[in-house]
């Protein structure tokens, strides 16, 4: 547990030792916000569902840019020949980049806290989908990280590892939208269903806090991650 | 004691490293001598944890790497090839990771010391990344020392610096042989030579020779090779390769009335040979003898059979 929250450390401050740390959350709130209050005011709703709706897209292609250089720069740099020979477990090295990363992005996450406050300034929304949303999403973070760690325990090439790791997102995101469950077999469309990213947010993001959905993305979490233990305990 | 048994490891195909086995006495400075390719860093990287090995065991003072790879490598400071480091932090960022990592409490009474004895103090606060690569070397030796392992092992220390950069890095690594054991692996003879007390050859993944630096060189210096030229007479160089010391004897060349012999011998036979040349009557034109180098033996030993 120290072990890991040494690791931890490294990860996490390491993201605002280079300018990775700015860019990527300023650029994120940029995008967040102006996808929010473009309809926001048209629509006028007191409601941040599009800005659950389309967070999960923006997270496709920002997590991987998080993750890409978690294990590709310490395989091609080697410093991993250090890191895996001091006295620490792997999964306390897995588990600490994990977390690393996860806090990272969560704190992005948490800076959008200006949209829920202005729709608080402006009426009474509903706070009940708001709450559910952002640990939606939280948990959707925490899904993409793993799978984009996975990818990036796969190579030592960071591009590689982002497009792999963006691209293994995507596909399970993608696997529950409507366009393509509408076109399969109904098994194949409720297994798709099953598997997928996106469907398993639909209820949480309209607040509904099902076991079922926060159970399928600690699952998904936990498949990734354990295969990453796989990979860096074989020195892939 | 680093006491390495029968340890094997494979990429595939390849057999990097073929069941080696030899331990390692506390206080020695033993140089890992072989070719590029030759298996030194996998077996490197097998004692200090980084791979597994597929058959074989390794012990660091009769902890078993694979059982307690904890406790193990916590006896263990490795220098991997070219001192990977994570060039974005400072020296003092660097080493404090490592030294959490290690776990080390009392930080602030051994850095000081640990920083004057690979010369950081004037860098400490500088990025990695805008360190000469001598000085990439000190930042990786440092962090060997954080947790006073007993052991050291450093993967081509020297290669890549400049003659001046090599002086000061092999004084630095003789000065923590003092007090440390140390495994050093090089492809340079003279590096080995220069760094150890005992030496192991390796080369296509299996050692090949092994001893104490005087032992080898003993083994080596005693052997010479001698040119002999002389009339022909046939009772002259049978009556040679009778004296004692002979090993080897072949003709290299023969002229319209002379010939010449190879002769490889243990110690100095040309007086022996030159008493039998005149109890035989014989008439020398050449004698000459070469001393076998470390370098020769080497070669012969890295290089026989393809």
């Amino acid at each position: 547990m120290k072990q890991m929250f040494n690791i931890f450390k490294r990860e996490f401050f390491g993201y605002f030792n280079s300018m990775i740390a700015y860019i990527f959350i300023t650029v994120f709130l940029v995008l967040a916000n102006f996808f929010f209050f473009k309809g926001f005011f048209i629509n006028n709703v007191l409601t941040m569902r599009s800005f659950f709706e389309i967070t999960p897209w923006i997270f496709l292609f920002f997590i991987p840019t998080v993750t890409m250089r978690l294990w590709a720069e310490e395989k091609r740099t080697g410093t991993r020949e250090i890191l895996f020979t001091m006295p620490v477990s792997e999964w306390d090295i897995v588990l600490g980049k994990f977390f690393g990363a996860l806090v990272f992005v969560a704190i992005a996450l948490f800076l959008t806290i200006n949209i829920p406050v202005t729709l608080l300034f402006l009426g009474r929304p509903d706070m009940g989908p708001v709450i559910g949303g952002y640990l939606g999403l939280f948990f959707i973070a925490a899904s993409y990280i793993a799978i984009g760690m996975f990818a990036s325990s796969i190579t030592s090439n960071q591009i590689i590892a982002y497009i792999i790791g963006a691209a293994i997102c995507f596909l399970l995101f993608v696997l529950g939208q409507s366009f393509v469950t509408i076109t399969a077999s109904p098994f194949w469309a409720r297994f798709f269903a099953a598997i997928s990213i996106s469907s398993h947010f639909d209820s949480i993001s309209r607040g509904v806090l099902d076991l079922v959905d926060l159970g399928y993305y600690a699952g998904l979490t936990a498949v990734f991650l354990f295969l990453v233990y796989v990979m860096i305990k074989k020195r892939v | 004691m680093i006491k390495v048994d029968g340890i094997t490891k494979r990429f595939g195909e390849l057999t990097a490293v073929d069941s080696i086995s030899f331990e390692v006495e506390r206080g020695e400075i033993v140089g890992l001598l072989g070719p590029n390719g030759a298996g030194k860093t996998t077996t490197m990287r097998m004692i200090t944890g980084y791979y597994a090995p597929e058959a074989g065991t390794i012990e660091i003072d009769g902890i078993n790497m694979a059982d307690e790879p904890i406790a193990a490598k916590k006896r263990v400071g490795y220098l991997p090839e070219n001192a990977p480091l994570y060039e974005e932090m400072t020296v003092e960022e660097y080493l404090n990771f490592i030294a959490d990592v290690k776990g080390i409490p009392n930080r602030s009474a051994v850095l000081p010391g640990i920083l004057e004895g690979t010369g950081l103090t004037k860098v400490y606060n500088r990025f990695i990344w805008e360190l000469s690569k001598g000085y990439h070397q000190r930042v990786g030796i440092a962090q060997t020392l954080l947790g006073d392992p007993d052991f050291l092992v450093m993967d081509e220390p020297t290669t890549g610096l400049d003659p001046n950069q090599i002086i000061e890095i092999r004084n630095l690594i003789r000065e923590l042989g003092k007090t440390k054991t140390i495994m050093i692996s090089t492809h340079i003879l003279q590096e080995a030579e220069a760094l150890s007390t005992k030496i192991m050859i390796i080369d296509k993944a299996r050692i090949v020779a092994r001893g104490s630096k005087d032992e080898l060189k003993s083994i080596l210096e005693s052997k010479e090779t001698l040119y002999v030229t002389a009339r022909r007479n046939d009772a002259f160089f049978e009556g040679v390769k009778k004296i004692p010391g002979v090993l080897e004897m072949q003709r290299v060349s023969s002229g319209e009335n002379t010939e010449t012999y190879k002769i490889l011998s243990k110690g100095n036979i040309s007086e022996a040979v030159f008493r039998e040349a005149v109890n035989r009557n014989a008439v020398l034109s050449e004698l000459r003898s070469e001393k076998v180098s470390l370098e020769d033996v080497f070669i012969q030993l890295t290089r026989k059979e393809n």
